[in-house]
């Protein structure tokens, strides 16, 4: 950090420079990471140095509204008991100083009135009945009794105005010509009235896309200021998005493109140019995409602080924080520009790069922390699993098995009936699976509600209990006990007869990296099994309606 | 009210004292007056409470409040004047996220007040007097003193650079000694 730097940050936070000088300046912040720090403490160590040494004259009390915004800041967050605890000491200081300050001068200056200033609520204070003698030498001055407070409500931002012609109006009768009196001054010639200016209509604004979805706290930015973002809004170009706590936000664009935003992701722009396509601006946060095909020679860009994202139809995700940029693509490709040095790395289906201070700025693949696994991309084999409809299933399909060979101990042979699985995982992690399913059986279902699964060349960890090694080896794991909660289905992470299942699910360890598979074979039938998820990440049984989305189809 | 309303409601209070410094720098970053970061500031604060129960207790307090703060602030400005402005306020929330640090604000707010009352350079001390403890702007402070307004940039610029030395020497030597 070079004492430039230090100095041109003295000269904004003093007001010292123009908004032209300022917009580079901040720019060049932005960009260094020091800097963003150094100019960080300064703000926050303006406030400690304003509550240090800031003099308030004891002969200008602080305007009614202050008193009465903090007034009612106080019952707001206290109800009518004053806050203890140290932390509070300010509020209350303030408060008491304030009120004394207010009665004292309201009492002993009836006028002049201090001076207006543009209220911010509408205060009714009603004073408190006279408070009964004490024998305290000091009696404590009675605090004014608040009775309601309405915010005022904010103007609306002023519309452009536009000025639509009229016809003019009739021409006034002439007078009757009078003769001159000599008292009364002859009326000034009249001025030749300015022609009429008619500004030209705004062009309609173009709808770039909707708000699928909108969470609360979500607020749609324009020029006008901050708005509710609701769902089925129209968002135009140049507009942006903010979360707030919540995620579950969503824009739609009409050629099927979704952008799904994290909690606290700020899209500062979503700009769509027919002439060069779509441009988000991301200033900070998350957001997933599912890109549909774009034009060609228009690709959708993402643009952030450190990087630029150019992308033709593909899913990703984006995250974003003030130091870098993170792209990780599920699939397609995307080229990623670093801005610092205008370098780019292209990033296939299953890898990730981040572009920012101190990372290497090429593409690798990407953990892999969740897969899940529906009937659609499973293959059968023998006579013993079939496809079904089922509109209880989490996809509207599942796997059947209503009889099975197979006993407990499970010993499977190479003609075994079972439903197989092939996917990708990363080898040396621990990944706990969930089985979702239920037992059809109307009668005993206790007896009828137990399947196993293999992972070839894996090491697989069941839990400890009665029924532990019924699957018959080192590579497998019993998934029993789907009569267990409920009617439907739910997920099971191993033996859920006992529950033990709750506290050590089933895990499983890959060997080699790359692809992996996994058998499903029936051990207790009727039975229906609609997804198997193995994850990272999720190590406690999720609700029966819980784990990732699946598709319907 | 039950105890959870009670609970969250203080749980929220908490946060906006310990992070009222952060809340009122930001303001003043943008407003560069005292007064009107104050102003802003005590708006901010009401808002929060009056939406304390859209406050979600484990999220991010300091990300929820900054963006109340922000509306208010680009509400108080001319609308011509808010594309410019929305991008510095994101600037300056990236510069607040960046400086956050592990220890209570409180710790480096009493280290900052005794290393003031030990800053030696007695002008240095004068021009943050006029700044921050009459909120004149930078033009002022550089007449009462009779700088530049280049030379007084410097000056600021020593002067913070040796009050934060002082701040990280103390943080360190306590926390040394803890």
């Amino acid at each position: 950090m070079n004492d430039a730097m230090r100095d041109e940050i003295e000269r904004y936070l003093a007001g010292g420079m123009t908004p032209e000088e300022a917009r580079p300046f901040l720019e060049s912040v932005r960009q260094d990471p020091q800097a963003l720090v150094l100019l960080g403490r300064a703000l926050e160590d303006q406030a400690y140095l304003y509550d240090a040494l800031r003099v308030r004259p004891e002969a200008e009390p602080r305007p009614a509204h202050d008193t009465a915004r903090i007034l009612k800041t106080r019952r707001l967050m206290t109800g009518r008991r004053p806050p203890g605890g140290p932390a509070a000491g300010w509020i209350m200081g303030a408060v008491a100083a304030a009120a004394v300050l207010l009665l004292l001068y309201t009492s002993t200056t009836p006028s002049p009135r201090p001076p207006v200033r543009t209220p911010v609520a509408r205060v009714v204070e009603v004073p408190a009945p006279a408070p009964a003698p004490t024998p305290s030498p000091v009696a404590p001055a009675p605090e004014p009794k608040r009775v309601r407070v309405d915010p005022l409500p904010t103007p609306p931002p002023p519309s452009p105005r536009v000025d639509v012609p009229v016809p003019a109006p009739p021409a006034p009768k002439q007078p009757e010509p009078v003769a001159p009196s000599p008292l009364i001054p002859p009326p000034l010639p009249r001025e030749k009235p300015a022609p009429t200016v008619v500004m030209p209509p705004e062009p309609p604004k173009r709808i770039i896309a909707r708000i699928d979805q909108a969470a609360a706290g979500t607020a749609l930015l324009d020029a006008s200021g901050p708005k509710e973002a609701r769902a089925g809004l129209a968002l135009v170009s140049g507009q942006g998005l903010e979360t707030g706590a919540e995620g579950g936000t969503r824009v739609r664009f009409p050629d099927g493109t979704k952008i799904d935003l994290a909690p606290h992701t700020l899209l500062r722009e979503i700009v769509d140019d027919p002439a060069t396509g779509k441009n988000i601006l991301v200033a900070w946060g998350t957001l997933t995409s599912e890109i549909s095909k774009q034009p060609t020679g228009k690709p959708l860009l993402f643009t952030t602080p450190h990087a630029v994202a150019r992308v033709l139809g593909t899913t990703l995700k984006l995250a974003v924080d003030e130091k870098s940029t993170r792209l990780d693509v599920r699939e397609g490709k995307v080229q990623l520009r670093r801005t610092s040095d205008n370098k780019a790395v292209d990033v296939a289906a299953g890898s990730f790069a981040v572009a920012g201070e101190g990372a290497d700025f090429v593409s690798r693949p990407s953990p892999i922390d969740e897969i899940l696994l529906v009937p659609t991309q499973g293959e059968i084999g023998g006579g013993e699993w079939r496809l079904i409809a089922d509109p209880a299933a989490a996809g509207g399909i599942a796997f059947e098995a209503l009889r099975t060979s197979n006993r407990q101990p499970f010993k499977q042979s190479a003609d075994s009936a079972r439903v197989t699985w092939v996917f990708r995982a990363d080898a040396g992690r621990d990944y706990t699976v969930w089985i979702r399913g239920c037992t059809t059986a109307k009668v005993d279902p206790i007896k009828h509600d137990a399947v196993a699964v293999e992972f070839p060349e894996s090491k697989v960890t069941e839990q400890e209990g009665v029924n532990k090694g019924m699957a018959g080896g080192p590579d497998r794991a019993l998934f029993n006990g789907y009569f267990m909660r409920a009617t439907g289905y739910w997920w099971v992470g191993g033996d859920a007869d006992a529950n033990l299942d709750e506290q050590h699910p089933v895990v499983v360890r890959f060997n080699r990296p790359g692809l992996q598979s996994v058998r499903l074979y029936a051990m207790e039938t009727p039975i229906r099994i609609d997804a198997i998820w193995i994850s990272a990440t999720q190590k406690t049984r999720p609700d029966a309606q819980g784990g990732p989305a699946v598709d319907r189809k | 009210m039950g105890m959870d309303t009670d609970r969250a409601r203080r749980e929220l209070m908490r946060l906006a004292l310990e992070h009222r410094a952060q809340l009122w720098g930001f303001l003043m970053g943008l407003t560069k007056d005292p007064q009107k970061a104050e102003d802003l500031f005590q708006n901010t604060y009401l808002i929060l409470c009056e939406k304390w129960d859209q406050y979600r207790p484990g999220t991010n307090f300091m990300a929820w409040a900054r963006q109340i703060a922000r509306y208010e602030f680009l509400a108080s400005v001319d609308p011509d004047r808010r594309p410019f402005l929305t991008a510095e306020t994101e600037v300056l929330e990236l510069a607040l996220h960046a400086a956050e640090r592990e220890e209570a604000p409180s710790v480096r707010r009493d280290a900052l007040r005794r290393c003031l009352d030990q800053l030696p350079d007695a002008r240095g001390r004068r021009v943050l007097e006029l700044r921050y403890g009459q909120g004149l702007p930078g033009e002022r402070v550089a007449r009462e003193v009779d700088l530049s307004m280049n030379a007084l940039y410097t000056l600021l610029s020593r002067v913070r650079r040796a009050l934060q030395d002082c701040v990280e020497r103390r943080l360190r030597t306590e926390e040394a000694g803890a």
